[in-house]
């Protein structure tokens, strides 16, 4: 039986229990701090009656919440047209032309893949969010709703391009890239542990109170008094405490890419990718050949040593890109870029390019910075512990800092060639991103006061997708660089989209 | 000289930009930073007298916050007295240049073709002294968009006619 979109219809009836669950999911995120009262057995032995009757409260109120959101939420189809109704307290309506629609994604995510629904989303030009979320449809549904509006909008096409769209149409879809549980695992292993590692600190942190509590009532130390008396026992246990942060840093941050990129499939459709990834919640995202801005590959030393890399790849949008709306394909060798690249781009991915590396003097940048960064935490330091230890601290600080100011200022550098920019950057870790010259939305040159007596500048390439920056070049070469640029946007009978 | 390889035009021909005669914007909007630049000095300074009467403040952090905004507003001065000869915008046939800035020198360019839509807007202020604000938006950030600030009614007519003209052409 197949449902008929031309009436309104309210989602699955197991949407209530999809809206209610995720909804709750997405205020315990919001509200993670109001549970840190709990921790106390102080205030769970006192107020338990209250807390408990206040849960309630605020599951019913959740629970009808969602129930008056599922029967609010209507959608139909007409004259080419998705309409939909939603609000509780207020409507808004969408109304959607199909020739507008540029992506349907179909995801599952883990409350999703248990009540066996699938979550439907439609995208349209420019926003970077789905603009229409459906959240609970059956399978058939979804598959018979994205049909129809696919359906109706290659029509449209055909009228313009009859005979395209039907070879087009032809080609079966290839899977280009899977990844294995290995290679995952690589990924994993080679991620940028900062990311897990401020996390982790962010957790111990805020429970910092907590886990002192615990530490002095297991090892009965006093953390305060003892432990100028008994410095190799307090080292022992900042040792421990260190590695252990290190552990969970690690195990976070691998964990959190396997996760996240559990699964990860590439299939060529046409002229477009359609790359699929997630553990928990299945995400499947296109990438358009025409959409596609920015081109990024990103290795580090371990990466290099399992023989893998990322790619990133930014697509138009009218949203500033941050590093969520990047569609990441990782843990990818040499070739399978040379083929992501090569029907991106129509060009090889080995290209020669004309390079201009930043100046030396972005080091005093550079520095300036960090010593700002590292005076803050060495007076914090003094203040809270000693001279000494503050001391200690500041100069490992400064010299890490050194090291990855002098390769920062090594890695960065810009390429220019007939078709292609390439921007080369990174410390640790090296990031290549390659921009087609006709996608360029515009160009500028900043100079600050420094530079505009030692003849530097800085030069800044904007996007549809985010701005790129290229530090403290010659002044000379910057501007041979962006008359260069400019001449070929400017000449370039392609567009940016 | 930039050795591009495999260049099939010279780079020498290109056109530069930087030898672009730039027009200078409306003198009277000179005046509107001054206005602007005094009234909110006066309202800082005296919002921070205002406060300093009412919380008992040590004199080493009022004095240390004082002096903190005094030089944060004689930057902003010398920027707006120093940097206004430098505020110009240029015309070329396919790009729109606008510079400005004395300690951070800016200069942007915005080819037509990349050009979304053109806005022509007037302020409270602006309105008094008969100048108006060209932004010309494209699909990248917001900081790359091209806005040139205190035009006089006639300049901005002309930049947002050869804009839209230009952009027209292009589309043929």
């Amino acid at each position: 039986m197949t449902t008929d979109f031309s009436t309104p219809q309210r989602q699955n009836f197991k949407g209530i229990l999809v809206i209610f669950l995720m909804d709750l999911v997405k205020r315990i995120k919001q509200n993670i701090f109001a549970f840190l009262p709990l921790l106390s057995s102080n205030i769970r032995q006192n107020y338990w009656e209250y807390i408990v009757v206040g849960f309630i409260l605020l599951l019913v109120m959740q629970l009808l919440y969602s129930y008056k959101s599922y029967l609010n939420f209507k959608f139909h189809i007409q004259n080419g047209r998705f309409f939909l109704r939603h609000g509780v307290f207020k409507f808004t309506d969408v109304d959607i032309a199909f020739d507008r629609i540029q992506n349907i994604n179909i995801n599952q995510n883990l409350i999703q893949q248990m009540l066996n629904v699938v979550g439907f989303e439609i995208e349209t030009a420019g926003q970077g969010k789905a603009e229409i979320n459906i959240k609970a449809l059956s399978r058939e549904d979804a598959i018979n709703l994205k049909h129809i509006l696919l359906e109706n909008k290659a029509n449209k096409v055909e009228e313009n391009e009859s005979l395209e769209t039907t070879t087009k149409s032809d080609t079966k879809p290839k899977v280009l890239f899977h990844l294995n549980l290995k290679r995952l695992l690589k990924v994993g292993i080679s991620s940028n542990y900062l990311k897990g590692f401020g996390l982790v600190m962010a957790f111990i942190g805020t429970l910092y109170q907590y886990i002192e509590d615990v530490f002095s009532n297991l090892f009965d130390v006093d953390f305060g008094e003892t432990y100028l008396n008994q410095i190799p026992e307090t080292l022992g246990y900042i040792g421990g405490f260190v590695v252990f942060i290190l552990m969970a840093a690690f195990i976070v941050t691998a964990a959190s890419s396997v996760i996240k990129y559990f699964e990860l499939k590439v299939t060529k459709v046409d002229n477009e990718f359609e790359v699929d990834y997630g553990l928990f919640k299945r995400i499947s995202q296109v990438i358009k050949k025409s959409k596609t801005q920015v081109f990024e590959v990103e290795q580090n030393p371990i990466k290099d040593l399992f023989g893998i890399k990322n790619i990133f790849i930014s697509q138009a949008s009218s949203e500033e890109i941050n590093k969520k709306n990047k569609i990441g394909i990782v843990g990818v060798s040499d070739d399978e870029i040379n083929i992501m690249f090569q029907s991106l781009f129509d060009l090889p991915y080995n290209q020669e390019f004309v390079i201009r590396q930043s100046s030396l003097r972005l080091m005093f940048r550079l520095m300036t910075r960090y010593s700002i960064l590292g005076l803050g935490i060495g007076l914090g330091l003094y203040f809270w512990q000693n001279l000494l230890i503050s001391l200690i601290v500041f100069t490992a600080l400064m010299t890490v800092f050194f090291i990855i100011s002098i390769k920062t200022v090594r890695k960065s550098h810009i390429g220019v060639n007939e078709d292609l920019i390439k921007i080369h950057s990174g410390s640790i870790h090296t990031n290549m991103k390659y921009i087609a010259t006709h996608k360029i939305q515009s160009l500028a040159l900043k100079r600050n006061w420094y530079q505009q007596r030692n003849q530097h500048a800085d030069l800044l390439i904007y996007t549809a997708s985010g701005d790129e920056r290229i530090n403290y070049l010659k002044y000379e070469d910057a501007l041979k660089i962006i008359d260069f640029l400019s001449y070929k946007v400017e000449s370039s009978q392609l567009s940016w989209i | 000289m930039l050795d591009f390889q495999n260049q099939t035009l010279d780079l020498v021909d290109l056109p530069r930009f930087e030898t672009v005669e730039g027009h200078p914007v409306d003198k009277a909007y000179l005046k509107v930073l001054r206005i602007l630049y005094v009234f909110w000095a006066l309202i800082v300074f005296s919002g921070l007298t205002v406060l300093n009467y009412f919380v008992e403040l040590p004199a080493l952090v009022f004095y240390l916050i004082l002096g903190v905004f005094a030089l944060l507003f004689l930057f902003i001065i010398l920027d707006i007295e120093l940097g206004f000869p430098r505020r110009k915008f240029g015309i070329r046939a396919k790009d729109l240049i606008f510079q400005k800035g004395f300690f951070v020198f800016k200069q942007t360019i915005v080819p037509y073709k990349r050009i979304q839509h053109v806005e022509i807007k007037q302020g409270l202020v602006f309105k008094a002294f008969k100048i108006y604000t060209l932004k010309a938006y494209t699909a990248g950030s917001a900081t790359g968009d091209l806005s040139i600030a205190g035009l006089n009614p006639n300049d901005a007519d002309k930049l947002k006619a050869q804009i839209l003209k230009v952009a027209d052409l292009d589309d043929n």
